[in-house]
């Protein structure tokens, strides 16, 4: 589904170049959930940014089934965001002057779709991830976990191939964090959905197949899920906590 | 169903029905600076204003300078709304990016948000300025209907510059609105909200140091050094010293910056460290807050500038009529059938007024020698040409002017002594010793004249009373002399007595001043400026001949007529008339200035409140109570406000002195008593500003909730 091949990514201030991703290569394949872990600075919300063309990057290639993104041109990349790819954000990024279902359908608003259809999937998604009741409020009168589910729910409008999620439960409590990973859960399950979540929590990760660290801009290690969630999140916890002693040991 | 005919456009219209404060804000400063600018448009081009203000003239000079400070700060003010208007709108325009709608489309409809916001307010704001035009020249009208009979009227080049101005802003924000969409990445636009504007530069006290010199040397060679090389090397700059006054500009600039930025230890680190959050957090606004600070003070400078202009005026008209030692003066040429003695005791005794003290004398008309210093050679030099036959001069003999006036002064044959009014000095156009000789046209001979010193007589001075109003006293033998020796051109008779004061004194001098336009010769009827050798020699449309304009009904009317008749009495009644138009176009540019002012720290303590919203949460959080966190919220505010009024109002100060010294090299006492008066003009600017601090302190806490 995604594959990033030997990406380059640096940025310039004043006179000094810092090189933020050093040639990273992996794939995401089809219904497949993935996080993207590491300490900051490793480079992964840049990572994140140079999949969603939200800024471009200085060598290698990203194919989303088989397209180069860096041959589109602009149309093609709004057209690719539209109908390819779904975002959620921390913050959530929800129009406040729009309902929550209003906000779900804005993906096939800007498609122009016609307005059946639209309604349908979003009484649809909106009933998956239980916000259904909340679908005639706006995004101030309801919960940081609703805000992220609403978001999902949005990032699910046009059946992306690929959902991009940024720190999706970095602002939320525990309770909220668990119902948000719920949801992308369920997406997997009930639509086939294919994720790939930038995070910093070990809980959240631990319900993904397989989890990238990275570490200094490139890939440190892969975790494959085997066992239980529990069983994946000590190890986890394991590989992040020998990452950071080893930092400690160089230091020494 | 919820969204059944749900579009983009619709969407747009949901998001812009739900958001109403951005747009409000937004609306609400383009409308109020076309209302302002468009109301001073229509008022500046009504024929009320433009046939007040006398063309090429310092009156008219000064209003446009200041109105183009007001335009250009109300540029800066829409710049500035636009800009707050586009942060808020970077978040929606990054969703539907993010989301995949494509970049033309979102531009379009961005463009046709602001199009439609623009054109509602620009025509709310040229019809509000209309009407706020129509009130006030309405208002202007009826002040100065005795003074003028110019009305308030609507002029097509009035509206249209309203609507050019319109259209200009209009201009800006649409480049605005494209460059902002031409921002390619993605994650700059959804980061626009939190944009912070730190200062990057280091930020030392040389930035002080450096700011209060170009400030300082910007003034000098922009202002001083030109006034300096006119006085005593007679030589014009000329225009390029102007442009020595955007080092004050930078200066002011630069003192600002440090003002925000430079913050150290020193020699009180207890108040360094109770200031620090304040500073760091000014610091990292540092780069907007110093545009807004350096807008407000130019737009206080202007502000009080032109309120400055109504005390000053003012003063300076109570100065000259405090001068004038007879309550009634005038003069005429003998051909004209003019009021009598006679005449004007039955005309006293109609209104019961009693006269007093009346006295007649004669002045003779004579060709005399002068310097011309018209014209500047190429080089910017004052060009000083002697000329044999320069104007008519009059003179009296030292007997009659001592009937005249009670002043006894011995007066050698050869010599004279010019008539002139108190306090007053030579400049390089004119020098009292410029006359050498007259000219005697029945002997063709000229007779040579030295002068011998002033004297001064206030009634007695016309004009300026130089060059072709210059008057002299003579002996008796050169006055006898020239008695036999000249034909050319017609004596004149002065008349000079006061009255007893009263309600009837003022219809009295009405009448006499009726009467004497009325029965005056066609010699007569010419304007100040106007010389009989000069008109003899130009041609028929100069500044020499035209004839006067006046109105025999209406004393109080602004003239230009060399034989106006000088009553005291009437002066004193219509003085602040004849001022009524400036003094209230002044007014009004300052109150275009000030509001300005005002609405631009409101703005600007809002977004530094509501951009510091999240600082002031942490901090919360961190044990800080509300008292602690609204002594932190005032200080930011008062950045916006103390620092522009200051520096504003001292650097106009200085300014208003240096004008009043180098006008005509002397301060008076006159103008030292008004200094008090400049100061409380200040006094009340900085009151208005501090009503407009705690307002938006109390708005900005009700926001942060930091409220009692």
């Amino acid at each position: 589904m995604l594959q990033v091949k030997h990406l380059y990514k640096s940025y310039q201030s004043g006179t000094i170049k810092y090189e933020v991703l050093k040639d990273v290569s992996f794939e995401v394949m089809e219904g497949e959930f993935v996080a993207v872990m590491g300490p900051s600075g490793s480079g992964k919300t840049t990572l994140l940014n140079c999949i969603s063309c939200f800024i471009p990057y200085d060598n290698g290639e990203i194919l989303l089934k088989g397209t180069s993104l860096s041959k589109l041109n602009e149309k093609q990349i709004a057209k690719v965001r539209n109908e390819k790819l779904g975002f959620v954000f921390q913050d959530f990024m929800l129009l406040d002057g729009l309902t929550v279902f209003e906000n779900v359908c804005i993906p096939k608003i800007i498609d122009e779709a016609p307005y059946e259809e639209m309604e349908k999937k979003a009484e649809n998604l909106l009933k998956l991830f239980g916000i259904d009741d909340i679908k005639d409020k706006y995004p101030a009168e309801i919960s940081g976990g609703q805000k992220q589910r609403t978001a999902v729910a949005r990032a699910l409008m046009n059946n992306p191939f690929l959902i991009l999620a940024d720190e999706p439960t970095g602002n939320l409590d525990s309770k909220s964090s668990e119902a948000v990973i719920g949801a992308f859960v369920k997406a997997q399950k009930e639509m086939k959905a294919t994720t790939f979540m930038v995070t910093h929590d070990s809980f959240s990760a631990s319900y993904c197949d397989r989890v990238i660290v990275m570490k200094d801009g490139k890939i440190y290690k892969e975790l494959i899920r085997s066992g239980s969630q529990r069983m994946f999140m000590d190890r986890l916890l394991e590989v992040l906590g020998a990452m950071n002693g080893g930092d400690e040991h160089d230091c020494k | 169903m919820v969204v059944m005919s749900m579009t983009v456009n619709k969407v747009w219209e949901k998001l812009r029905k739900k958001n109403r404060e951005p747009y409000q804000q937004f609306e609400f400063c383009v409308g109020f600076a076309v209302m302002l600018i468009s109301s001073y448009l229509i008022m500046l081009y009504s024929p009320l204003i433009q046939r007040t203000l006398p063309e090429g003239g310092d009156s008219r000079m000064q209003v446009s300078m200041i109105f183009v400070v007001a335009a250009a700060g109300c540029v800066i003010f829409v710049i500035y709304a636009a800009g707050m208007f586009l942060r808020y709108k970077s978040k929606e325009v990054g969703v539907f990016l993010a989301l995949g709608m494509d970049k033309g489309r979102i531009k379009k409809a961005l463009l046709g948000e602001i199009a439609r916001c623009m054109f509602k307010t620009a025509v709310i704001g040229i019809v509000a300025g209309s009407l706020m035009a129509l009130l006030i020249g309405k208002v202007f009208e009826q002040i100065a209907k005795r003074v003028t009979n110019y009305s308030f009227e609507f002029t097509v080049k009035g509206i249209t510059f309203g609507i050019m101005y319109a259209l200009i802003i209009t201009v800006v924000i649409m480049i605005m609105v494209f460059r902002f969409m031409k921002k390619t990445n993605i994650m700059d636009i959804l980061n626009e909200q939190r944009k912070q504007e730190p200062i990057k530069k280091m930020v030392t006290s040389t930035y002080l140091v450096s700011g209060i010199a170009l400030s300082v040397i910007g003034v000098f060679v922009g202002y001083i050094l030109p006034a300096v090389v006119i006085r005593f090397m007679h030589h014009y700059l000329g225009g390029w010293t102007n442009i020595f006054y955007i080092l004050v500009l930078i200066g002011l600039y630069r003192i600002m910056v440090y003002s925000v930025s430079c913050h150290r230890k020193g020699g009180n680190p207890q108040k360094y460290y109770r200031n620090m959050i304040s500073y760091g957090m000014l610091k990292f606004m540092g780069r907007s807050i110093v545009r807004n600070m350096m807008v407000i003070t130019l737009l206080v400078v202007g502000g009080l500038f032109s309120a400055f202009y109504i005390p000053l005026n003012n003063s300076s008209m109570q100065e000259i009529l405090g001068q004038y030692e007879d309550m009634y003066s005038y003069s005429y040429t003998e051909d004209a059938k003019e009021v009598t003695q006679k005449e004007v005791e039955a005309l006293a005794m109609k209104y019961n007024v009693e006269i007093k003290n009346y006295r007649e004398a004669r002045f003779l008309q004579v060709l005399g020698s002068g310097v011309n210093r018209d014209n500047v050679d190429k080089s910017g030099k004052l060009e000083e040409i002697y000329q044999k036959k320069y104007v008519v001069y009059e003179c009296i003999s030292a007997s009659q002017y001592e009937r005249l006036t009670g002043q006894k002064k011995d007066v050698a044959e050869g010599t004279y002594y010019m008539i002139q009014s108190p306090n007053v000095r030579e400049n390089i156009f004119n020098h009292f010793d410029d006359m050498d000789q007259l000219y005697l046209d029945k002997e063709q001979l000229y007779m040579p004249m030295k002068y011998a010193g002033n004297l001064t007589y206030q009634c007695l001075v016309n004009g300026r009373g130089y060059d072709e109003n210059a008057r002299f006293v003579i002996s008796d033998q050169d006055y006898g002399r020239i008695k036999a020796g000249t034909a050319q051109y017609l004596a004149v008779k002065q008349v000079l007595f006061d009255n007893t004061k009263g309600k009837q004194a003022v219809s009295f001098a009405n009448e006499l001043y009726k009467k004497f336009a009325d029965q005056m010769s066609d010699k007569m009827n010419v304007s100040a400026n106007y010389d009989d050798y000069k008109a003899e020699s130009a041609k028929s449309d100069s500044m020499y001949c035209m004839a006067a304009t006046y109105d025999p009904e209406n004393p109080a009317m602004e003239s230009d007529w060399k034989y106006e008749p000088n009553f005291q009495i009437l002066k004193q009644e219509y003085g602040m008339l004849t001022y009524a138009v400036y003094l209230l176009l002044f007014l009004y540019v300052s109150v275009i200035c000030l509001a300005a002012v005002g609405i631009i720290s409101y703005a600007r303590s809002q977004s530094v409140g509501l951009s510091s919203r999240q600082v002031f949460s942490d901090l919360e959080k961190l044990g800080a109570n509300h008292s602690y966190l609204t002594k932190l919220l005032k200080k930011q505010i008062q950045k916006v406000y103390v620092l522009p009024t200051v520096l504003g109002s001292f650097v106009i100060l200085v300014f208003e002195i240096m004008l009043l010294k180098l006008n005509d090299g002397v301060i008076t006492k006159g103008e030292i008593y008004l200094i008090p008066v400049l100061m409380l003009v200040v006094g009340i600017v900085m009151l208005y500003q501090f009503g407009i601090y705690c307002y938006s302190t109390k708005k900005v806490k009700k926001i942060l909730g930091l409220e009692e």
